[in-house]
């Protein structure tokens, strides 16, 4: 499966831009998703922790993403106003 | 009831007049609106210049974010109108960053609605913003904590 990761704030910096990785199967963990940013960009080194959004919708690390090609958003805790 | 929330550029002008024309019409048993507008500061942390604020969404989902606060609001505290407006883009000190407006029966739950209607926004739809002041560029993590951008390379 397609996994394309947007970045935002710290993390578009960290990454340097969308990332797209490649998995084996069309099902897939947060977590292990999370766990593959963590050993390409070390994401934890920003000392933020991190926020995936799935159509709309935050998701926890242990929810599953399913499909051929997936959109997630990797965004740090929200400061509008 | 009615809602008006919109994600707009900084660009875009904005037009009180027209807002609170639109407020006042809405329900005639209202006798209290409230009108919050953020403004980005000038001067943060004691004596640091702000020479400005770069916000950025992930703007679908504000939206529906802010469309569902508004709706549990109004309904929470029978609001008759709710407008959430937020600006993203590139604002200077002194423009105008979020506006809010509530209409209801009584001021209490005027002033409870736009604060909360506030706070919500703040902490729940994906909007994020980097502060460019005399001292650097930071990110804004949350409610106010801030990571310097060239420690992050």
């Amino acid at each position: 499966m397609r996994v394309v990761i947007k970045p935002y704030s710290v993390f578009r910096d960290k990454l340097k831009g969308e990332v797209v990785l490649e998995f084996s199967g069309n099902e897939i963990l947060v977590k292990d998703i999370l766990e593959k940013l963590e050993s390409l960009f070390s994401i934890s080194s920003t000392g933020v922790k991190p926020i995936i959004i799935i159509n709309d919708e935050v998701v926890g690390e242990k929810s599953v993403v399913r499909g051929e090609f997936v959109e997630l958003h990797l965004v740090p805790p929200f400061s509008g106003g | 009831m009615s809602i008006d929330v919109k994600i707009l550029e900084a660009s875009e002008p904005l037009n009180f007049n027209d807002l609170l024309n639109a407020v006042l019409r809405v329900d005639e048993r209202c006798g209290a609106i409230v009108l919050f507008v953020g403004v980005v500061k000038g001067i943060v942390e004691g004596d640091k210049r702000v020479s400005g604020l770069e916000y950025s969404a992930i703007k679908s989902t504000a939206i529906k974010v802010m469309e569902r606060i508004a709706s549990e609001e109004a309904r929470k505290y029978n609001l008759s109108h709710v407008t959430i407006w937020h600006r993203v883009g590139a604002l200077r000190p002194g423009e105008v960053t979020i506006v809010i407006a509530v209409s209801a029966e009584n001021r209490k739950d005027a002033f409870r609605a736009a604060e909360e209607i506030l706070e919500r926004v703040k902490s729940e739809a994906p909007i994020f913003k980097l502060e460019k002041r005399s001292d650097g560029e930071f990110w804004i993590i949350g409610d106010g904590v801030r990571i310097k951008r060239t420690t992050l390379e």
